[in-house]
């Protein structure tokens, strides 16, 4: 009898918010049909972002054939990939990590150093962007933790030893005493 | 003996305990950007129906900046807020829209039926959104008059936000102007 009653209920508020829903009316399919970047030298002429002025001058020489492909991986390895859990864009098959990679193979074959192109990535995402964290400021606590724990696990190893090696001789001696003074009674 | 271990268990776990009351304070998904306070990085892009919309053309006035996708839920959420925004402040902010890894057939298709709030501008390979350091949409950035990220939305704008950041940066603009 109470489900009955609810019933009419529950469909009302479940067609409320079917009606609410921005896309309730027609649907359009939710698929993530995902453009895939272009290929090096695929994008339109003079459409895009402006990035030089940001990185300056390239500093190196620019890149080609294996040589760049090393340095593509190098790069790559090094930055994280933002849509994905600690994963780098080299290990990533995400559209972002794509369009990163192919953003370093961009930069690299324009003369910019490995250096400026991970600087580049750093300045527009933050640090956050580095997989392996700068050894500056707040971030020595990373670098410094495992090397403190493990030395201070050391030291109280070693000086839990030394008490039970200490405790441990007292005992005997107290043991030993008392079978003297047993056997000369 | 007793004192020892609650000392040394005090000195371990303590620091531990700040660090993590630090830690849940923040929201883990939310990355500052680096880009607030600096200029915006230029583009050039086409929208929808080929007109090309060069962000350096429209300095002088406050421009909202959304990178978003038909795939995105908060997206949608936030569409009627912009919707809303974009009315509001007809000819004193402009909208853009940069299409973030997604069809820009879908684009069309959902700002025929919902409506449209700006111009959806197509990014070729991602590298506008790379050059904010968009990590997934929805994302906004609120360029003021001169051209320098203001601030940023991380996930759907808020009301609150979107409101005061649009003032704080007319109000810049009245008084860069007046």
């Amino acid at each position: 009898m109470r489900r009955a009653t609810a019933l009419p209920g529950l469909l009302a508020l479940l067609a409320a918010l079917a009606l609410a829903a921005p896309g309730s009316a027609q649907e359009p399919d939710m698929t993530p049909r995902v453009a895939l970047p272009p290929a090096e030298g695929e994008y339109r002429p003079g459409l895009g972002v402006e990035t030089s002025h940001e990185l300056g001058d390239p500093l190196g020489r620019p890149l080609s054939g294996d040589e760049l492909d090393r340095a593509v991986a190098e790069v790559a390895a090094d930055i994280r990939c933002p849509k994905c859990q600690a994963l780098s864009i080299a290990d990533s098959g995400a559209a972002s990590a794509q369009a990163m990679r192919a953003e370093a193979r961009s930069l690299l074959s324009q003369g910019y150093t490995r250096e400026q192109v991970v600087g580049y990535f750093e300045q527009r995402y933050g640090e956050f962007v580095l997989l392996e964290p700068r050894a500056r400021g707040l971030n020595l606590i990373v670098w410094a933790a495992p090397a403190g724990i493990v030395l201070v696990g050391g030291l109280l190893v070693v000086l839990r030893l030394r008490q039970r090696r200490r405790s441990g001789d007292e005992g005997l001696d107290t043991y030993l005493r008392q079978v003297e003074q047993e056997t000369t009674t | 003996m007793n004192r020892k271990v609650l000392l040394v268990g005090l000195g371990i776990s303590l620091p531990l305990l700040v660090l993590l009351g630090f830690g849940f304070r923040h929201d883990p998904q939310i990355v500052e950007s680096p880009l607030v306070g600096k200029p915006a990085p230029n583009f050039r892009l086409a929208d929808l129906d080929g007109n090309i919309v060069d962000l350096a053309e429209l300095r002088g006035r406050p421009v909202i900046v959304n990178f978003w996708a038909t795939y995105c839920v908060p997206c949608w959420a936030e569409h009627p807020l912009l919707l809303e925004g974009s009315r509001r402040w007809q000819g004193e902010i402009h909208f853009l829209g940069v299409i973030f890894q997604d069809d820009p057939d879908l684009i069309a298709q959902f700002t025929a039926e919902y409506g449209r709030w700006g111009p959806s501008l197509i990014d070729e390979g991602g590298r506008v959104a790379i050059a904010y350091g968009v990590y997934g949409p929805p994302e906004t950035f609120f360029i003021g008059r001169d051209g320098v990220i203001v601030d940023k939305a991380i996930g759907a704008v808020a009301p609150e936000q979107l409101l005061s950041v649009a003032n704080r940066m007319l109000a810049q603009s009245a008084a860069a102007t007046g």
